[in-house]
């Protein structure tokens, strides 16, 4: 089973308890230019040349990112007493796909670009909607994850737009092949890759949603080396199931990050199945959101090409 | 290229009113003036409103929810889709959004008043789809799809794929838009806004028109019910010429239709109708022009028109209504003409249905959204079974 190679990835995280907040731009929001930043990281990291990015698509999860700049425009708004935005720049900037239009347009990527926003899964759905090909109009290369910023403190606008829970500037993108048939091309996550095998998203109890990702990966629990939880996924859902895998919380470990929050787990997830490479182990992220969601990606090592596929060449 | 999805239920609120019959009546009219109001915004630029009861002074707490309560009544009439396969945990929900639940626009809003009014919740996206999704118990998955003004042609694209990937049974996928604070004054500041009337492809045209409305669609895979039309391919590109200007070539847009017909397995010359974008923009309808003389050039089988003057410029819904329109002019055997467009721009080359509707029985249709942060969305369709046709006239 192999849904799609994860052929490189970038990921920043605020350090816990930093408080590192974005810094008002008229240019771009601060998501949308770290963006930019991880997917052309991912994209060399992946080795994929500048003139081959014409058709690589582009899926990210957000929430919250660009709200500084919203701010930014209500209180110079509000300052100079202007009825309208402050500048046509802001408007457009205030719009949730600029952090999309703003990366593709940094990493000069031609196909598909979409945000994906699903609370705090937007990450991983991100990730899962790009491994099966969704919408990306048979791209081979697809960048997905997720990116968030906060406002500045000192920017903050004594209105309600000041509660943003995100807790710091953070994101992760993963470079992934698409299909079967994609090229082994590992990047920083080692010399043996890893890929996505498989992506399940519902309304139902997390326990089911996790049950039918191991299914759909035709793995058990035993075989899972690791899992990263994100949004409220507890523990005692893994203790379940028997599994004895380590374990990594993003909420715990970086407080809420939104939609950045499900593609930190798949980094650190795909990360931490490249170091135990060669052993067969898997590794799974679970979400589950304040709405009663739950998604969920088992990422394995790469069972290479279908037999067809390479009888083919 | 992938299995496509039948189309097999819908509902649309537009200008034109409640319902399908309310569309396809408008869209039959002949007149060249496009349909402008400005009784919400006293005359300080014209947009195509809601019809009653959402065109009142008191319906100023309208929601979107609301928008798509009523397409979603209409839907579940046409399709004979039962509670317990809306409410199925294999039926998806994909809808579009631009931004998050600001209020509907009043002169007197200031941004301060606004940032007042907006919780950090409502700002999110995905408000929307949560609380359409909880009004109608829908248990499934449920996805917010943001590419600004290509958000419901994107929301689209993701359902075919939720489909041909075997992820859920059927989908509902749409999205709705009022005349909100955000856009109102954000299009205005970008000196977008036209003072008159959304204008597409005339030598005159002077800016886009907004428009309040929405529409949704239930996909599911042929078969299941009959069609009233069928989601063959998508196609989709991103412009890095820059954030908010269309790149004047048209070359993105160019990848993005050949996408969309390879996808569906078609060539240009299969297509015989063309929803465009049209927003009655100069940059906009110059660069599309551009594109759109690539693969039908004037004196070829193919009509083409933009239909914003009729329906505004709808953001997130532009995508599901104008493939909603697709769907009807393949169901109804017309090409909807240009409202809106007086002498149309003689530096453009395709051919453009002025004045009045075209007769002519059509086979396949694409549909085409831009937006900023340059998204290009294009959707090809093809006829659906003709009797549900006959079934939406009488929903009239």
């Amino acid at each position: 089973v192999k849904l799609a190679l994860v052929l490189g990835h970038a990921a920043t995280y605020p350090a816990p308890g930093s408080g590192h907040r974005a810094q008002p731009s008229r240019k771009c929001s601060a998501a949308a230019a770290l963006g930019g930043v991880l997917c052309r990281a991912a994209l060399d990291d992946a080795r994929v040349p500048p003139g081959e990015r014409d058709d690589v698509g582009l899926y990210l999860g957000v929430c919250h990112g660009r709200t500084e700049l919203v701010e930014r425009a209500v209180r110079i708004s509000d300052e100079l007493g202007l009825m309208d935005f402050c500048d046509p720049v802001a408007f457009v900037n205030s719009v949730a796909s600029a952090v999309t239009g703003h990366s593709a347009r940094a990493a000069e990527l031609g196909g598909c670009s979409f945000v994906v926003n699903t609370g705090v899964l937007s990450g991983i759905d991100a990730v899962g909607l790009a491994s099966l090909g969704i919408g990306g109009s048979g791209a081979g290369i697809v960048l997905a994850g997720g990116v968030e910023s906060a406002p500045s403190r000192g920017a903050s606008h004594p209105s309600k737009l000041k509660d943003t829970p995100v807790h710091g500037t953070g994101g992760a993108v993963l470079a992934l092949a698409v299909g079967s048939a994609g090229t082994v091309r590992a990047g920083a996550l080692g010399e043996e890759a890893v890929c996505v095998r498989a992506y399940r998203t519902g309304r139902e109890d997390p326990a089911e949603c996790f049950a039918s990702a191991l299914h759909g990966a035709r793995a058990r629990a035993e075989d899972l080396a690791f899992v990263a939880g994100c949004g409220s996924f507890a523990r005692e859902v893994l203790e379940r199931f028997g599994s004895r895998a380590d374990w990594f919380q993003t909420r715990e470990a970086l407080g809420y990050l939104g939609g950045a929050e499900g593609a930190i787990a798949c980094s650190v997830a795909a990360r931490s199945l490249a170091r135990r490479h060669g052993q067969g182990r898997c590794a799974a992220v679970v979400g589950v959101s304040p709405s009663g969601a739950c998604s969920c990606i088992i990422f394995g090592p790469d069972p290479g090409p279908h037999p067809e596929v390479a009888a083919h060449g | 290229m992938r299995r496509e999805a039948a189309i097999t239920g819908l509902g649309v609120v537009t200008t034109a009113g409640v319902g399908l019959g309310s569309l396809l009546r408008a869209l039959r009219t002949s007149g060249t003036e496009p349909i402008a109001s400005d009784y919400l915004s006293g005359r300080q630029f014209p947009f195509a409103a809601l019809p009653s009861p959402w065109r009142s002074e008191s319906a100023g707490d309208v929601s979107c929810v609301d928008i798509l309560d009523a397409c979603m009544r209409e839907l579940v009439r046409s399709s004979g889709l039962a509670p317990a396969e809306y409410r199925d945990r294999r039926t998806a929900v994909v809808l579009g959004a631009t931004a998050g639940r600001y209020p509907r626009w009043r002169p007197e809003l200031s941004p301060m008043r606004v940032a007042d009014a907006v919780a950090h919740r409502d700002f999110d996206e995905q408000a929307t789809t949560l609380e359409f999704a909880q009004r109608w118990q829908l248990a499934g998955p449920t996805f917010t799809v943001c590419s600004a003004c290509s958000s419901s042609a994107s929301a689209l694209a993701v359902g075919h794929g939720l489909l041909d990937t075997d992820q859920c049974d059927r989908v509902i996928v749409g999205a709705a838009e009022l005349l909100s604070w955000f856009d109102v004054h954000g299009f205005r500041t970008a000196q977008l806004l036209s003072r008159t009337a959304a204008r597409p492809y005339d030598a005159e045209r002077d800016g886009l028109m907004l428009g309040e409305g929405g529409g949704l669609v239930l996909l599911e895979r042929p078969g299941a019910r009959p069609a009233f039309a069928r989601l063959l391919g998508a196609g989709q590109s991103t412009e890095t010429h820059d954030i908010a200007q269309p790149e004047p070539s048209g070359a993105a847009l160019t990848r993005c239709i050949g996408r969309a017909l390879s996808d569906a397995g078609l060539r240009a010359s299969d297509i015989g109708y063309v929803n465009a974008h049209g927003t009655a923009t100069l940059a906009n309808d110059a660069s599309e022009a551009m594109c759109l003389a690539r693969y039908w050039p004037s004196g070829c089988d193919t009509w083409i028109s933009s239909t914003k003057g009729l329906t505004g410029h709808l953001r997130a819904a532009g995508g599901i209504v104008e493939a909603i329109v697709v769907a009807a002019a393949l169901g109804g055997g017309f090409a909807p003409h240009t409202r809106g467009c007086r002498r149309f721009d003689p530096t453009f080359s395709f051919n453009c249905v002025l004045d009045a509707p075209v007769s002519q029985s059509l086979q396949h249709g694409l549909s085409i959204t831009r937006a900023f942060g340059g998204a290009n969305v294009a959707l090809v369709l093809g006829r659906g079974d003709p009797r549900r046709w006959l079934g939406a006239r009488v929903l009239s």
